[in-house]
């Protein structure tokens, strides 16, 4: 129930305050989001499957997104931003993907 | 061979010819989904294959172009509707007719090159002592102010100053370069009257004309914009001898 | 249902998958599955910290929200879809057709009237003449006559440089004048004293309005003089090695009768007429 609250609030949040984000962190904004959606999925499929662990969603939350834009910076000094950017969004694609597949196979037994 | 032992072609026939079950039903709609989703999207990426492979920056290029361009439209369907309300009126008909007339001679004797013009523009002057530049430099540098929307040119050399219109061409004669015969040689001046700001970008973008210039050996360009400049050079009318007015089907 | 066996000796045949497969295998982080043992085995069934969870979930969702704002935000001021930009440009073609279409129309009708006007008196039908005369000059006028048809196309090759490029339609079009011609126009379109030739992509844009391959450039004149001194030129002899090394099109034949469409009428926003005039050849 609190997850569902906690939804609404970041989404009212988002929208009312609007926040501009500077420009030197906009190419880690596509990066943020996909790594948090991931924990997100991950999170879901975990208590699905009864082995939800709140000190490793939290973890696994904020290790994704820093991580992820570790790399991306790292990437842009190298000049390979661009292409790490997009593998990593393949790499947490792919694991969205397979966590999405498990939880519709709990839901839907299908 | 299935289960059952039927051959593939046994299974095949009774597949295509037997009755649909509501389950194959759900999948025969879900294919056709499909099938009309793959066929709208090949011919959305055909129809807009002639940009499909634009760079996005080519593309607000244009899209910055198309806008001024329907601008300037606009601001023409507004002065047609102001002359049809002047010619429609019995009273003012003929003055109105004379005085349109008049305007559009003034208007075509500019583009054509048969009348002197004045107003805002640029001059692009270019120093060649070593006779690096040739003639697609100068077509190069018609066309992109041609393409920011300049209304009069002419280019200026030691040896004349031709005034450039719609047949003019250029070319090489030796180490000099010929604007429709006239053999130039530099400091070229080309001037061109538009708006000073779009003319002045469009010979500076990078790998421009001013660019092209720069990087040759000994050459110069500069860009000057000015809040008037005069483009006096004059031509006669071109007669064509080969090309008649069509017949008038409408457009 | 994560799987964290390390790969069989007797699967080295798919070992190269091994990225993919632990990809998908693994999708679920391990730590849930090490924490479940590690919390079954110390025999503790600790209930997850609700408000944590929620607090994060909550930052999660913000950095979505925001994200979605932002793109939302930025896209007019940058257009970053390509799709957009493209659908955008072709509203604004439409809109400059339509547009173009009504000026036509529009003057059209103008003309008719103004023509009528002007036929009534001497002065005015002396001025009807001239300016009959200069939109043939400049291109305001269909016209009709013999001349060379030149075509240039893509090549088919995946090569890079089998693109017919703006330039390459500049010089073609510039050598045209050079031989004679008296109306020039590429794919109908008509060239002007303001017709730009400009490439964006794989199109090039006459008078801004994009144009495929193939590009067939007609060419009102003496057909025969112009096949000549078009095919003597440096411009026909470097597109003809470019068509051999590229494989793009390019040949160019005489016609006996092309139609040219007349441009639309233009008005001028900067240049008025200037008072004093010099003769041509004077520095």
């Amino acid at each position: 129930m609190i997850v569902l609250i906690a939804v609404a609030l970041g989404v009212s949040l988002g929208l009312v305050l609007q926040p501009t984000v500077p420009l030197d962190l906009q190419p880690y904004l596509p990066i943020a989001v996909v790594a948090a959606l991931d924990a997100l999925f991950g999170g879901v499929r975990a208590w699905l499957e009864a082995i939800f662990d709140d000190r490793v969603f939290v973890v696994s939350f904020v290790a994704n997104v820093l991580v992820a834009s570790l790399i991306v910076y790292v990437g842009d000094k190298l000049g390979v931003g661009g292409q790490l950017s997009t593998s990593i969004v393949v790499v947490l694609g792919i694991r969205i993907f397979s966590n999405a597949a498990a939880i519709r196979r709990r839901v839907f037994r299908a | 061979m299935s289960a059952d032992g039927e051959s593939l072609h046994q299974r095949l026939v009774r597949a295509l010819f037997a009755r649909p079950s509501p389950a194959q039903l759900g999948v025969a709609a879900l294919c056709g989904l499909l099938a009309f989703a793959l066929v709208t999207q090949v011919r959305t990426t055909a129809g807009s294959g002639t940009l499909a492979s634009a760079r996005p920056d080519d593309l607000v290029s244009i899209l910055a172009d198309l806008s001024g361009r329907a601008d300037r439209l606009r601001s023409q369907v507004a002065d047609l509707q102001r002359s049809a309300a002047l010619l429609s009126n019995g009273t003012t008909r003929d003055s109105a007719a004379l005085a349109q007339a008049r305007a559009r001679a003034q208007t075509l004797g500019i583009l054509t090159g048969t009348l002197a013009a004045r107003g805002p523009g640029i001059v692009l002057t270019i120093q060649d002592p070593s006779l690096e530049i040739h003639s697609d430099v100068v077509l190069n540098a018609i066309e992109e102010l041609r393409d920011a929307g300049a209304e009069a040119m002419q280019i200026a050399g030691t040896g004349g100053v031709v005034r450039i219109v719609t047949s003019t061409a250029v070319g090489d004669l030796g180490s000099r370069v010929t604007v429709d015969g006239v053999a130039l040689t530099a400091p070229l001046h080309l001037v061109a009257i538009g708006d000073p700001r779009t003319l002045a970008t469009a010979l500076g973008i990078p790998g421009g004309v001013v660019d092209t210039v720069d990087s040759s050996a000994g050459a110069h360009a500069i860009v000057t914009t000015s809040p008037s400049v005069s483009v006096t050079a004059l031509r006669a009318l071109a007669k064509p001898r080969y090309a008649s007015p069509a017949p008038a089907p409408t457009p | 249902m994560a799987s964290t066996t390390p790969p069989q000796r007797r699967q080295r045949a798919d070992a190269s998958m091994s990225l993919l497969v632990d990809l998908s295998t693994d999708a679920l982080d391990p730590g849930y599955a090490a924490a479940a043992a590690r919390k079954r085995a110390a025999g503790v069934d600790d209930r997850p910290r609700w408000a944590l969870v929620g607090a994060t979930v909550a930052a999660a969702t913000l950095v979505i929200v925001v994200a979605a704002v932002q793109t939302r935000a930025s896209a007019p001021a940058a257009a970053k879809s390509r799709s957009a930009l493209i659908a955008a440009v072709d509203r604004q073609s439409a809109t400059v057709d339509r547009l173009e279409r009504s000026i036509a129309t529009l003057s059209a009708e103008q003309a008719k009237l103004r023509d009528a006007s002007l036929a009534s008196t001497g002065a005015g039908a002396a001025l009807a003449r001239r300016i009959a005369a200069a939109e043939l000059a400049l291109g305001n006028l269909a016209v009709v006559g013999p001349g060379l048809r030149v075509t240039l196309a893509d090549g088919s090759a995946a090569s890079g440089n089998n693109r017919v490029s703006d330039r390459q339609l500049q010089d073609v079009v510039n050598a045209l004048w050079t031989a004679g011609a008296e109306a020039i126009a590429v794919n109908g379109q008509r060239l002007t004293a303001q017709s730009a030739i400009r490439q964006a992509g794989d199109a090039v844009l006459v008078d801004f309005r994009p144009q495929v391959s193939p590009y067939v450039v007609t060419a009102i004149g003496p057909a025969v003089d112009m096949e000549t001194r078009f095919g003597a030129s440096r411009t026909a002899a470097r597109m003809r090695g470019t068509s051999q090394l590229y494989g793009l099109r390019f040949d160019y034949a005489r016609a006996s009768r092309l139609t040219l469409p007349a441009a639309p009428d233009a008005t001028l926003r900067f240049a008025r007429p200037a008072t004093a005039a010099t003769p041509r050849g004077h520095s």
